[in-house]
């Protein structure tokens, strides 16, 4: 290998390794980074839609739900059950817009870990519970595709709780 | 016993005006009252810092904390609730960090004071510590009489705690965490919902840490 050529590489690499450090420090690159996949193989119009969804569920996400949450979806050890690969949440879309809209109290186990805090209420529209059931369902490795306000208006028709 | 004062606080302001060659020195925060000190018939003047008040609060185990459980430690304090739905869980995942980064250090401390001390019995308060994966011994989460509780924010800590029936929860505070020396008193004031203004705590813990270990020497 010629020094010329190491150089380079290690020029690449620096720059790589710049890339995915800026890229760790904003939440909102890595997320676009990472999500791009989410868009394969849909059409012009669903991939449209599920940007907006994600633009606008991303900013309801930031003011209702990142301060429990967790900006990356992460949780709270035992206290605040993660987003972010959840099983809970990527089975059941239509118990999850109906915790979005009613909150949530008991216990539940998500990934095998048992939670028993309390969700509080929000008062949201449907078409901010679905903006925002997109966004986390879609964000941090999640992969779910758009779940549009009348698949929520839907879910939301008989919730076990109210 | 006025001689003991006097020579505790003249070590006190002593290390307090000691400059470790032009390395970050910590202030000294709160209001400071300056007075004269007679001894062997020697007029001197003295400054009296600013101190965290003498408390008494059970923790999550049901034991007693004070300034003692603190002694020979500087420590973090805070002020949350278990059933806040706003700052608190921000605050807490902060502190975990901090947690994280001085686990095995004895000389460090956390402290979270309840300001929701009805709902937050000592049986409340350890469950939320152990669903936080947290050692009593190293971070006391501590309940006792509200008005207590609140005045001592107030006075000792310099931060804002109260009930507000409009805010979430019920409950308007700080999200401050305060940096507290070994001698009682506040070096530093940061916000505990900000992740570049706790690096900033923690690297001034170091500094603070430091601060001691070089008067020993």
């Amino acid at each position: 290998m010629s020094r010329k050529r190491i150089l380079a590489l290690a020029l690449v690499s620096f720059m790589a390794a710049s890339i995915s450090m800026t890229s760790c420090s904003s939440g909102d690159k890595k997320q676009e980074a990472k999500s791009d996949d989410i868009y394969d193989g849909l059409d012009e119009r669903t991939s449209i839609r599920l940007r907006q969804y994600m633009s606008e569920g991303a900013q309801l996400y930031k003011q209702n739900c990142s301060a429990c949450h967790q900006t990356e979806g992460q949780g709270l050890a035992a206290l605040i059950p993660p987003l972010a690969g959840s099983d809970f949440l990527m089975a059941d879309s239509k118990k999850a817009a109906c915790i979005i809209k009613n909150g949530q109290s008991g216990k539940i186990t998500v990934n095998g870990v048992e939670y028993d805090g309390v969700m509080p209420q929000l008062s949201l529209k449907d078409l901010e519970i679905a903006e925002i059931l997109t966004y986390i369902s879609n964000s941090w490795g999640n992969k779910k595709g758009l779940i549009d306000v009348n698949d929520v208006a839907e879910f939301l028709k008989d919730c076990e709780t109210k | 016993m006025k001689k003991l004062i006097f020579s505790v606080m003249a070590v006190a302001s002593l290390s307090a005006c000691t400059n470790f060659g032009g390395e970050k020195k910590l202030p000294i925060l709160g209001r400071r009252e300056v007075t004269t000190v007679e001894i062997d018939g020697v007029t001197t003047a003295d400054t009296i810092y600013h101190a965290i008040a003498d408390f008494r609060f059970l923790d999550q185990d049901s034991a007693w904390v004070t300034n003692e459980t603190y002694d020979g430690k500087i420590y973090v304090a805070d002020f949350f609730f278990t059933s806040c739905p706003t700052i608190c869980p921000i605050m807490k995942t902060q502190m975990i960090r901090i947690y994280g980064a001085f686990e095995d250090n004895s000389e460090v401390g956390l402290l979270s004071y309840s300001i929701d001390p009805e709902h937050d019995t000592v049986a409340v308060l350890h469950d939320f510590a152990e669903r936080l994966g947290v050692k009593s011994d190293k971070w006391h989460f501590v309940t006792g009489d509200k008005d207590a509780i609140y005045d001592l924010g107030e006075t000792s800590y310099m931060v804002v705690a109260g009930e507000d029936p409009g805010a979430p929860g019920g409950y308007i505070h700080s999200g401050a965490f305060l940096l507290v020396d070994k001698d009682r008193r506040i070096r530093g004031v940061y916000d505990g919902t900000v992740e570049e203004a706790v690096n900033e705590l923690m690297e001034d813990m170091k500094i603070l840490l430091k601060e001691y270990n070089k008067e020993k020497s």
